[in-house]
């Protein structure tokens, strides 16, 4: 069986190959980032404080965000890497 | 030819957790090449995630019921040869100045006779420590009486009660619950909840999801140069609810020691870890600073955790570049990174945290015990 076009064929192989990779590449810049950006994150917060963090594409960066016992929330940036 | 091929699949995963242990004990932290090579090792891990497996699939799960007081010899007779493939043993011992005899366990990867002893031990210790608080002339708590006291356990006969064995493998995990008669009913859910937590919506809308404090203890370790930890806690059903409603999955309790003037009670690296936890696991170093040094035995089905019953973690290192220091500890609820993530990179290198909470901040002294009457 062969393909209509060889061209669309390498094309939809090549895009796909592609989005895999960079699917995988994307995870494993995360999965790296996330870690150093919580230990950061941490080294801000005080007693009886939550906080998380959160990717934020736009700035390129880390916003890490604390909340004290009372509810009241601030923001820390962090950078990418 | 079968056989062969998963031996040799299985001996590469013990070649990679060797690598990953070795790098995460042994190069220096807030080094560049600690992060290249961690890197690295994920990107071999991914490449050869179908490859490698985590172990033999054709391991079973083993189950032993018996009732009869034995001596150490016949039970390793009869268990100790199959204890290597199995993650959990729980026994009874009777303990000095204990009207009825106690039930331990002991949980971890690689399980062996002498690890079961030391669950055991660790646990004569809490009953100890409880006590010499009230009567701390008494009763001293010294290295040597726990030295004693684990001979004693070595020479004594133990009343199997109920053992129960797991696959290590991963592949093929089956959950068999086992009754605890060591339930500690510490209260009503309203009653315990001390702080709400408040940041993320799911946590709004959820409440308190992070559980009791019960205890942190730090000492010298039996074992010759080493120090240990043991942080204790414990949910309640409310809280178990509520950690069910943020969506998490996986538990972190933290322990983080303060290293902000570079001294540090405990070592580098760690040289044992425990937990009572079911599916627990050593979370890695990676993306951790140097200023606050953190310890962590996570757990990536907090579903599978019992209300009312206090679960300990305890991990044993080297001895630090100091004899006094303090420490806090961060519950964190977290999630795992991808669908399928666990199973080819671990636990450890999976987990996306969602939420933290710092309680205790740098009030556990080190060495010493801070217990929540």
């Amino acid at each position: 069986m062969k393909p209509r076009s060889w061209k669309l064929f390498w094309l939809t192989i090549s895009l796909s190959s592609a989005f895999v990779v960079v699917s995988v590449c994307s995870l494993l810049i995360y999965a790296i980032g996330v870690d150093r950006a919580d230990y950061e994150c941490m080294t801000h917060a005080v007693e009886g404080d939550s906080f998380h963090v959160e990717l934020d594409i736009s700035s390129l960066s880390w916003k890490c965000v604390l909340t004290d016992y009372k509810g009241v929330s601030t923001e820390v940036r962090i950078p990418l890497y | 030819m079968k056989t062969t091929f998963l031996a040799f699949r299985v001996a590469l995963n013990r070649v990679y957790d060797t690598l990953i242990l070795y790098i995460t004990n042994n190069v220096p932290e807030g080094g560049i090449m600690k992060r290249k090579l961690l890197t690295f090792m994920a990107l071999l891990a991914l490449v050869s995630g179908g490859f490698i497996t985590q172990a033999s699939a054709s391991v079973q799960d083993e189950e032993f019921r018996s009732v009869d007081t034995m001596t150490v010899a016949e039970f390793e007779a009869q268990i100790g040869s199959k204890a290597s493939n199995l993650t959990l043993i729980e026994f009874q011992v009777d303990v000095p100045g204990e009207a009825a005899p106690q039930t331990f366990g002991a949980f971890g990867q690689n399980l062996t006779l002498d690890i079961a002893l030391e669950g055991a031990e660790i646990s004569i210790q809490d009953i100890l420590q409880a006590a010499s608080a009230e009567d701390a002339v008494s009763k001293k708590r010294t290295s040597a009486r726990y030295g004693q006291i684990r001979n004693k356990l070595l020479t004594k006969n133990f009343k199997i009660s109920s053992v129960e064995g797991k696959s290590k493998s991963k592949l093929l995990k089956t959950t068999k619950k086992i009754a605890r008669p060591e339930k500690i009913q510490t209260g009503s859910p309203d009653s315990l909840a001390v702080s709400q937590t408040v940041t993320p919506a799911a946590a709004v809308a959820c409440g308190t999801w992070r559980p009791n404090f019960h205890a942190n203890i730090a000492a010298n370790s039996t074992y010759q140069g080493q120090r240990y930890d043991q942080l204790k806690f414990a949910f309640t059903q409310g809280q178990l609810d509520q950690f069910a409603c943020t969506g998490s999955t996986g538990f972190e309790p933290d322990l983080v020691t303060d290293n902000y003037d570079g001294l540090h009670y405990f070592g580098d690296s760690i040289t044992y870890y425990t937990s009572t936890m079911p599916y627990s696991y050593l979370d890695t170093k990676y993306g951790d600073g140097v200023e606050e040094r953190v310890y962590t035995v996570g757990t990536y089905d907090v579903s599978a955790l019992e209300p009312w019953l206090e679960y300990a973690n305890y991990i044993r290192t080297g001895v630090g570049n100091t004899n006094t220091d303090r420490a806090k500890v961060v519950w964190q609820r977290n999630s795992t990174l991808f669908f399928g993530c666990r199973e080819v990179f671990g636990a450890a290198w999976c987990s996306n945290p969602d939420e933290s909470k710092i309680e205790y901040a740098w009030k556990f002294p080190l060495p010493g015990t801070l217990q929540v009457p």
